[in-house]
């Protein structure tokens, strides 16, 4: 049997679907009786998301004008 | 902040090649992000911005001939990680997989029995523009993921912030798919359990 540690360590496999036939339903069957780990995979897709759309490093105002002007000129030249 | 979205990408393409630079620019603080993660995994943090305004110039150069085949934000990432590469950063990088492995023979949150010791509670902020609008938790995450073993960093800002494929990924580290997923996890679940205990305890 897949104790809860082993459902938080499969997570990312899980979501890649890169588990095998009975390990993938040996997870879904604990999931649908265990709130923990079924709380914990939505926060793994949550933060997955939140990764995804995190804005880090915004361009400085400089490295943005060189490239717009690049841009300008480049595209405009055809 | 910008925060009207981008057209369609057919439309998106059309008039980028159309010199509006208007749209030039939006796009340019919409990727920049995923762009600067990519090159900062790859080539290091002392080159990455250099990394980046490298790629986006190639990218300006080859706009008009950008076919459309895989969406805006793929091919200038697929630029931006060409780019790092052939600058690839020459200090070695073992995958640490032991040290992995040991971390999670001692994880506190569970019992010796592997049950959650004290449950795993709902998150009152869920969603991503919930938790991104949390300055306090953001540099909290900031700070953790940079004390992240160096291979986890990697593929957490090429995987889920640079939004490469991981294919390309393992090129990229020379690793295999499996241990990729190993350290993409662990990353993930390391940001998971700061998100975690911050909306508990309101702490870092």
């Amino acid at each position: 049997m897949l104790s809860c540690k082993h459902i938080v360590d499969l997570g990312t496999d899980y979501l890649d679907q890169e588990l095998g036939f009975w390990k993938k339903t040996e997870m879904k069957m604990h999931l649908m009786i265990c709130r923990h780990c079924r709380r914990y995979m939505k926060q793994l897709k949550q933060t997955i998301a939140m990764l995804s759309r995190w804005q880090l490093k915004q361009p400085t105002q400089e490295q943005l004008e060189q490239l717009k002007s690049k841009y300008q000129q480049t595209v405009s030249e055809g | 902040m910008e925060t009207q979205p981008l057209p369609s990408e057919k439309e998106l393409v059309a008039r980028l090649k159309n010199n509006d630079v208007a749209l030039f620019d939006q796009v340019v603080k919409e990727y920049h992000s995923s762009m600067y993660a990519v090159a900062y995994a790859i080539a290091g943090s002392s080159i990455a911005d250099e990394v980046v305004q490298e790629a986006w110039i190639s990218a300006i150069n080859a706009i008009h001939k950008f076919e459309g085949r895989s969406a805006l934000k793929s091919w200038l990432i697929r630029i931006t990680a060409n780019e790092a590469k052939s600058r690839l950063r020459k200090e070695s990088r073992s995958v640490s997989l032991e040290a992995v492995n040991e971390n999670w023979a001692t994880d506190t949150r569970f019992t010796q029995r592997g049950h959650w010791a004290e449950g795993n509670p709902e998150w009152d902020m869920s969603s991503p523009d919930e938790l991104l609008s949390a300055d306090e938790l953001k540099d909290c995450l900031k700070k953790h993921i940079d004390r992240l073993p160096d291979n986890q960093q990697q593929i957490l800002n090429l995987r889920d912030i640079g939004g490469l494929d991981m294919e390309t990924i393992c090129n990229i580290l020379q690793i295999t798919a499996s241990n990729a997923r190993v350290l993409l996890h662990r990353g993930r679940d390391k940001v998971q359990q700061v998100i975690a205990k911050f909306q508990r305890t309101g702490e870092c």
